[in-house]
């Protein structure tokens, strides 16, 4: 074509400009041909630039539609005769049979036939997409004008739907009327079925298909989910994946243990999101993850649990990793995991109740202790201490025994369970569950009596990382006991007796105690218990106090008594225990007659203490006190011949030195009975009788002669001064007042809860005036809520309680009923 | 222009002196470009087609483009690598380049590519670029239309300040070339074929740039000879959809109504159907496309 240049003067003569009218006929004869090239694969003879030129010649002169149509139809042509039967042709009677009904084959024949089908649909839709991209390539002009004015889809898109029309929707066979489309989709899901049985297969061949499929639409709108992928194939893929897990969660159930089940059930669920990033697509894991889950774990979860290998059985043999399994699976179809959840808090419940009656069955196996006569309610025979010593016994091991299961199931959270907070929840309640049990009533006592035992023996010799874990655990199990209160008033107990009898092994100890529950429990729990502890000091400072303002007089007497005094406040320490003056009964006790030498003494301290604080009334407890006294036994013959004098001292309690000094007074040989002790000395009865026992009965202390000779004290009876007394050692302990801490007996364990009982009735009390003072009118299902949330951190009040103390408030004008009222409500009165 | 964006275009025009690392020829009758792939396929569709299959032209890489027009094929070169074509030493110097089969020597090219390079046209051509990015441009409402060439011929006036300083600043590019000041001819049918090429080989920074040029060489050359030929060129050898160059051309027929009085224009109107049918609706007062 020679065109004018710009500077000619002579115009050429005019030509059809830029070229004659073209022959489409015979354009076209030279584009098919050159199609029928590329896709035999005889590209690289063709120029690109003379079909680039022809297509784009045609579409300039306005037959872009008739181009567009021609190839549509010379590609529908190539598909449905070449491509179609050449497909058709690896379509081996066995993979057809079997498409209908099984048999005949073997699964490896069966394999072959499929891949050969998939090689040859893959290799036809991989040539059909080069083809067709160097196609559209060439009439690139035409899709640029022609489609994009006329909103005709490119040739390519509109060739990829005739291969979806012209191969995937075309028959089998002549004889077999089901689509090509069908028969993929069964070859796929067979083969796939081939992987889980334990085949081999080839996932890139599958995954090419799989591509082919994602890259067609059902429709030709091309919406995202008429993917035929997701049309024809994913959902199949879902329905047999679904019967296939069914029937293996089957037979699994009931060929193997639950820890195998566990492994099998995960394998299977990473198997198919391997397979999904392998084999299928991606987009379908959620979807199958779905279906694994609900067959192999959802739907089995409960029976799974269950089994005889299951849970339960898991914990008892420590099988964490079958635990971790287990819980894994569980938290993959229910976030609460309620399953594992439901029995983990079965079996703690289980072992803490076994645990419980192991502890109640230890303290029974002693007979029970017979009622006793007075108040003291102390052991009076051998058999009766030793009973108590097994309770003891078996309070400390109960302890222990929750430790150890606390510390089991701790390793089975920790390892197992991920830490997972919300079982961490769960196992804290099933724990505070048998540990309140209605059942078993004595935690707090044997939390404090676990305490005790340590503070008295179990931390000598132990190194501080030691001692602070045992504290520890004391604290971990006092987390869950429900009734602080209740604990409260045993620990006081018990730490009054290790303070006063001086039991404690160390100081600091208790003083780390103090402060762990204070962080655990909050200031007010503590508060009294540091008190204590404060007397303690400034009794200290009071005794060496004293002992200068005697010295400091100058009267220089040889046979000054030395006195070491301990000054309980009333409120702070448990009168009840020590044998004080309670609150309400004052005086309950006798005043004790001392003897003229320790009655100065007393009055001594008396004076100089209302000197330091004035308006204090001091009681003396008799009954806590111990005296060391020197005794000089005379000169007579003794069993073994010796004839000497003989000094020891005696470490006795303050009753045995009061009735002692008795026999200071008396000349040789007479002898006083105890209705005249019990006369002069006015010491309570049971106390009498108890230090007598212990003067005059136990075998190695009796200082005591007691005249009839037996065990049990009578009013009548006659003492005498043992003059052939005789010891081993020079110091000499008469253990009187039995004072190690023990389990309460079922009596002292009634007194103890009345009195709790009725030092709740106070709290609760203020509790509901501190509510109502602020609130001034409440219903009454609130004020019952309230109270028992603001009580939460010491005790559960019983409902019945709270009614009951909202009575004696009104009877006490505290509050008002609200008349005419829809609910029963209250008024505060001010 | 900044030293970078300097940078690369003087390594563009290297690359077309020299030949080097190039991968693909353009034969177009006796002449051959040594070009390459790279910057060629990353513009133009034709070519990215060319390249990517497995044709004769990316076997043998030599695409024959000896059916297009000599001249379109020569500037349609051109701009690949100066993003520009028809500036005043093009002809000269391509064909020197062109006879030559030896590149020139390393040390010469070195020193030539700054001087050559030229401050003034890029300037243009990257508006162009920018420009091309707006493929819309039916401009159906006569008023608007009138506004929007206003401004397109304020922004075509620009380069040729510029290129009159550049005269005075590069003087030595005076030894290599005859001063032809390139906006005194009209090449209206030029850069009507070069943008049919453009379009046709789908390089649309090219089209837009043609169609620039060509909007403002025909308000400064009403009385060319060339405008008729031109007009006709415009009408054949696009698609009555592509408005780039009818839009101009209709444009200035309501804006210089004399035009169609001229017999050579008549001839021409008469022989060019699709400019007579836009002429005569424009002259019954109806949208020109329908």
């Amino acid at each position: 074509m020679i065109a004018g240049r710009g500077r000619q003067r002579i115009r050429p003569p005019r030509r059809g400009l830029h070229g004659d009218e073209i022959d489409f006929e015979s354009t076209w004869d030279i584009i098919q041909a050159a199609f029928r090239e590329i896709h035999t694969k005889n590209a690289s003879r063709l120029s690109y630039e003379e079909l680039y030129r022809h297509a784009y010649r045609i579409v300039l002169k306005k037959k872009g539609e008739d181009l567009y149509k021609k190839v549509k139809e010379f590609e529908k042509q190539w598909l449905s005769g070449e491509v179609r039967s050449s497909i058709q042709l690896l379509l081996s009677p066995n993979l057809l049979a079997d498409a209908q009904s099984v048999g005949g084959t073997t699964a490896n024949e069966r394999r072959v036939a499929g891949e050969k089908f998939l090689k040859g649909l893959k290799q036809a839709w991989g040539d059909h997409q080069v083809c067709m991209s160097m196609l559209a390539d060439v009439l690139m002009y035409m899709d640029r004008v022609y489609c994009q004015d006329h909103r005709v889809p490119s040739i390519y898109t509109t060739a990829m739907v005739l291969f979806r029309d012209e191969i995937l929707h075309s028959r089998t066979s002549a004889k077999d009327s089901r689509p090509l489309l069908d028969l993929l989709s069964h070859v796929i899901l067979e083969q796939i079925q081939m992987e889980r049985d334990g085949d081999v297969i080839d996932k890139h061949l599958i995954k090419s298909c799989v591509h082919m499929l994602d890259g067609l639409h059902a429709d030709d709108l091309e919406s995202e989910n008429q993917r035929l992928y997701n049309v024809s194939f994913e959902q199949d893929y879902l329905n047999t994946s679904r019967v296939f897990y069914r029937g293996e969660a089957e037979s699994m159930l009931r060929e193997s243990d639950a820890g195998e089940y566990c492994r099998r059930a995960r394998k299977r669920i990473h198997e198919e999101e391997d397979r999904c990033r392998a084999t299928l697509l991606e987009s379908t894991t959620p979807k199958i993850q779905k279906v694994v889950e609900e067959e192999l774990i959802q739907n089995r979860i409960k029976e799974l649990v269950e089994m005889e290998s299951g849970v339960r059985f898991m914990i008892d043999n420590d099988r964490l990793d079958e635990l971790n399994l287990i819980y894994d699976l569980n938290a993959r179809v229910d976030t609460k995991k309620s399953e594992v959840t439901r029995a983990i808090q079965k079996r703690i419940v289980e072992l803490g109740t076994e645990v419980n009656n192991d502890a109640i069955a230890a303290s029974q196996a002693a007979p029970p202790p017979a009622p006793a006569a007075d108040g003291g309610d102390k052991p009076k025979g051998q058999a009766q201490e030793k009973s108590l010593n097994l309770q003891t016994a078996a309070a400390i091991k109960w302890v222990e025994d929750v430790l150890v299961l606390k510390d089991k199931f701790d390793k089975v959270w920790r390892d197992s369970f991920q830490s997972d907070n919300l079982l961490q929840t769960a196992m804290t309640r099933s724990f505070a569950d048998f540990i309140n049990s209605a059942t078993f009533p004595r935690s707090s006592e044997y939390i404090s009596l676990f305490i005790d035992e340590n503070m008295k023996k179990g931390i000598k010799g132990k190194t501080e990382t030691e001692i602070d874990i045992m504290l520890e655990k004391a604290i971990i199990l006092l987390r869950y006991v429900q009734d602080k209160d209740l604990f409260e008033r045993y620990y006081k107990k018990h730490l009054c007796r290790r303070l006063l009898m001086n039991k404690s092994i160390s100081n600091e100890v208790e003083k780390q105690m103090i402060s762990k529950m204070k962080m655990e429990l909050g200031n007010n729990f503590t508060m009294k218990l540091e008190a204590m502890f404060k007397d303690m000091t400034v009794s200290e400072e009071l005794t060496s106090g004293f002992k200068k303002h005697v010295e400091g007089l100058g009267d220089r007497d040889p046979h000054r008594i030395e006195l070491a005094i301990n000054v309980l406040t009333s409120m702070t320490w448990p009168m009840d225990t020590i044998g004080g003056p309670g609150d309400n009964d004052e005086d309950r006790r006798p005043k004790c007659n001392f003897p003229p030498a320790v009655e100065k003494i007393k009055r001594g301290f008396e004076k100089y203490y209302s000197e330091k604080h004035s308006g204090r009334q001091l009681t003396w407890l008799p009954n806590m006190g111990t005296a060391d006294v020197k005794a000089v036994f005379p000169r007579v013959l003794q069993k073994d011949g010796s004839f000497k004098e003989r000094r020891h001292e005696l470490n006795v309690s303050t009753y045995a030195m009061v009735i002692l000094l008795l026999f200071n007074e008396l000349p040789a040989g007479q002898h006083i009975t105890f209705e005249e002790i019990q006369a002069q000395t006015n010491i309570p009865h049971s106390d009498l009788v108890r230090n007598l026992q212990s003067l005059a009965v136990a075998p190695k202390t009796r200082i005591l002669v007691k005249e009839p000779m037996s065990k049990e004290i009578r009013p009548t009876d006659m003492f005498f001064f043992n003059e052939g007394f005789r010891a081993g050692f020079i110091r000499i302990k008469v253990g009187v007042v039995s004072s190690g801490n023990k389990v309460e007996s079922d009596r002292e364990r009634r007194e103890t809860e009345k009195k709790n009982d009725d030092s709740r009735s106070h709290v609760v009390e203020a509790a509901i005036v501190r509510i109502m003072k602020q609130r001034k009118e409440l219903g009454h299902q609130h004020l019952v809520s309230e109270t028992i949330s603001q009580l939460n951190g010491k005790f559960k009040p019983e409902v019945s309680l709270i009614k009951k103390r909202i009575e004696k408030l009104i009877e006490r004008e505290y509050l008002e009923r609200v008349e005419g009222g829809e609910i029963s409500s209250y008024r505060y009165l001010a | 222009m900044d030293a970078p964006t300097m940078e690369l275009m003087s390594a563009l025009a290297s690359m077309f002196e020299t030949g080097k690392y190039s991968d693909l020829t353009i034969v177009c009758g006796t002449k051959r470009y040594p070009v390459h792939r790279a910057l060629l396929a990353s513009r133009s569709t034709f070519f990215d087609g060319a390249c990517r299959n497995p044709f004769r032209e990316s076997e043998t890489g030599v695409i024959d483009l000896t059916e297009d027009d000599p001249e379109a094929v020569e500037h349609m070169v051109h701009y690949f690598y100066h993003l520009d074509y028809l500036n005043k030493t093009l002809s000269r110097r391509s064909s020197q380049r062109s006879s030559r089969q030896t590149p020139r020597s390393p040390r010469f090219a070195s020193r030539r590519a700054p001087k050559k390079f030229n401050l003034a046209l890029v300037e243009d051509p990257l508006l162009a670029t920018a420009s091309a990015v707006d493929t819309s441009m039916p401009l159906t409402p006569p008023t608007e239309q009138e506004n929007q060439f206003d401004n397109l011929n304020a922004s075509t006036k620009l380069p040729d300040s510029p290129m009159a300083d550049q005269l005075d600043e590069n003087p030595f590019d005076c030894m290599t070339t005859e001063p032809e000041a390139d906006t005194e001819k009209p090449h209206l049918i030029t850069h009507a074929k070069v943008y049919a090429i453009a379009e046709k080989y789908g390089i649309s920074g090219l089209k837009t740039l043609a169609r620039k040029k060509f909007a403002h060489q025909i308000e400064a050359h009403l009385g060319s000879e060339e405008l008729p030929e031109a007009c006709q060129e415009a009408y054949e050898s696009t698609v009555d959809t592509d408005r780039g160059l009818r839009d101009v051309i209709i444009q200035t027929f309501r804006s210089h109504p004399d035009l169609s009085l001229r017999k050579d224009m008549e001839m021409t109107v008469k022989e060019t159907p699709g400019l007579a049918f836009e002429l005569f609706r424009m002259a019954s007062g109806l949208p020109v496309t329908s």
